[in-house]
């Protein structure tokens, strides 16, 4: 290899492991980089309830809905699978980022719950049908607009817009 | 009588084939989050890619033979090899797109993961590759792909405040939230979107598959000047859509799934079916192009026999290759990988490449030998040197921004 050949090597080489040094350094859970997660979730969260009340006045099929809701759930994984990557080294920052997680898993089971009812042909079983344990369409729509306030609460106390 | 009856088809197979994953992910994408303030992106885009698709069906109608072909020729090995390099790959990833593309509106039709509907949709592909002629094919998947004038229709249900969309496309402002250089990022996507290169390929080489001669480059121009806007009115029209439901609820679209619901609130499942068999034909007819522009550009290259008027034994070297980019699509999607990330990076690096698939054209457009008392006038050599300049700007940008704004999270 020529001198000019093994300098581009070794350029390379270096600015190989400076991303990966960069790629492996773990964020702060601070609210700016919280936003990217946080909002990634309200989206989804806002499609799977636009997606539910949609099916409800029939405007949509269970095959399109629950594909939604189904998408949408796969988006909440992957914010939830960033946030727990951070480290949180104050308690602050550590209360900050649990507060996250615990809305994010709330709206992970509300999508559950509307992915399950969404797949019913009708829009989920009746009502205290016994030993279902599912949830219809409407109890869906009510608990994925509760789990949508609460991570707007979240997202304004922590200061993200 | 039959004349008009060809030039109308013409434009609405022009219509219903120009918008693709590419331009339905990214137009969705660009409407949720910036509204109408991008539409002016798609008007250039629209000019551009109709000034070198006539200029490519130009070559093609008066030398006989498809662009590619005379780039090579005209340039030498090197100049065609780097032009071949560039569309090769960005024709792939449009294929794995394309095919993932169709693969999750079947999903959204069905329910079932588009993982299992990617060997039926590479099947199809190939099948109608392999038996169908050229013409019933363009004309098939371009008029079904018309469906997707649900968007324009649903826009008008969807009663939208026109003042607020009419002032974001007139007077474009980039939002805080999103900052300066994310909307540039998505302006090159957008622009990549409209110019994908394959197009021209597909354009040139058809027009041999189809035998142009002189006399038939008024309809050419015709199938180009008025398919090609009508195609960029549908692509606001899914930007709009977007930017009267999703943008007010604060979603940003990332699936497939997200960009029907506007549809599906403005028609109700009617809409949404029409919607579904637009985005299956549009992916479709979109597949086609791209694998036969990658057996086109490829054998075109290397001198080998191409065509869908020979017989596959007698151009085996160019369905063989086809079989394995189709093959190679496929077993990228078989990873996991995110159709829709696929596109938006395929839209990208499409516009990257876009100088070297649009300038050699420019040049065999101007080379008297092949093109005789055809060669470009001088308002279309200015327009092309305006658009090269564009487009080098926005291949310059394209990695530096996508790196700065990650690409455009």
């Amino acid at each position: 290899m020529s001198q000019y050949g093994r300098r581009l090597a070794t350029i390379l080489l270096a600015l190989a492991v400076l991303a990966g040094a960069l790629t492996a350094c773990s964020q702060r859970p601070s609210p700016e980089a919280l936003k990217g997660p946080a909002k990634d979730v309200f989206s989804a969260v806002q499609a799977a309830t636009l997606a539910v009340d949609l099916r409800i006045k029939n405007s949509t099929t269970a095959a399109a809905g629950s594909t939604a809701a189904d998408d949408m759930l796969g988006e909440v994984e992957s914010a939830t699978d960033e946030v727990e990557g951070f480290t949180a080294p104050t308690e602050e920052e550590k209360s900050l980022r649990d507060d996250m997680l615990t809305s994010f898993a709330t709206i992970s089971r509300a999508m559950l719950h509307a992915r399950d009812a969404l797949t019913a042909p009708s829009g989920g079983p009746e009502q205290g049908q016994p030993g279902s344990g599912a949830h219809g369409l409407p109890e869906v729509l009510g608990e994925l607009r509760n789990a949508t306030d609460q991570l707007k609460a979240l997202m304004t106390k922590a200061g993200i817009q | 009588m039959k004349r008009l009856l060809g030039v109308a088809l013409g434009i609405l197979t022009a219509i219903g084939g120009f918008v693709d994953i590419g331009d339905l992910v990214t137009n969705a994408v660009v409407g949720s989050r910036f509204g109408l303030s991008l539409a002016w992106v798609v008007v250039v885009g629209v000019v551009g890619i109709c000034l070198f698709a006539n200029m490519s069906g130009r070559v093609a109608a008066v030398s006989g033979r498809a662009t590619f072909e005379v780039i090579r020729e005209r340039m030498g090995p090197r100049a065609g090899l780097a032009n071949l390099a560039a569309s090769f790959l960005i024709n792939l990833m449009t294929v794995t797109a394309e095919i993932g593309g169709i693969a999750l509106a079947l999903q959204l039709a069905s329910g079932v993961a588009y993982l299992l509907w990617v060997p039926v949709a590479l099947l199809a592909v190939w099948l109608v590759i392999w038996r169908v002629k050229f013409k019933i094919m363009e004309n098939v998947t371009g008029l079904l792909g018309l469906s997707l004038i649900v968007f324009a229709v649903a826009l008008f249900l969807l009663k939208p405040d026109w003042g607020v969309l009419a002032s974001q496309a007139f007077a474009p402002s980039v939002s805080q939230e999103e900052g300066p250089g994310v909307y540039w990022y998505f302006a090159i996507a957008l622009f990549g979107a409209a110019m994908t290169p394959y197009e021209v390929f597909f354009f040139s080489s058809g027009a041999v598959e189809e035998r142009w001669k002189v006399k038939d480059l008024m309809q050419a121009r015709m199938n180009v000047l008025l398919g090609f806007p009508l195609g960029g009115f549908l692509s606001v029209a899914i930007a709009a859509c977007a930017a009267v439901v999703l943008l007010p609820a604060g979603i940003s679209v990332t699936t497939l799934s997200q960009v029907a619901l506007p549809v599906a609130q403005a028609g109700g499942q009617l809409a949404l079916a029409v919607l579904i068999l637009g985005v299956v034909a549009a992916t479709f007819g979109a597949a086609l192009e791209t694998t036969l522009s990658s057996g086109y550009t490829l054998a075109q290259f290397f001198g080998w026999s191409w065509g869908k008027f020979r017989r596959p034994a007698q151009a085996a070297r160019f369905h063989m290759s086809m079989i394995v980019v189709l093959l190679a699509g496929a077993a990228v999607l078989a990873t996991g990988v995110d159709p829709i990330l696929v596109t938006e990076y395929s839209v990208v690096f499409s516009a990257i490449a876009l100088p070297l698939t649009y300038l050699p054209i420019l040049i065999v457009a101007n080379d008297p030998q092949y093109m005789g008392e055809h060669v470009n006038n001088r308002a279309v050599n200015i327009a092309g040197l305006v658009y090269l300049v564009i487009i080098l700007a926005a291949s310059l940008a394209a990695i530096p921004l996508m790196i700065v704004t990650g690409a455009g999270a």
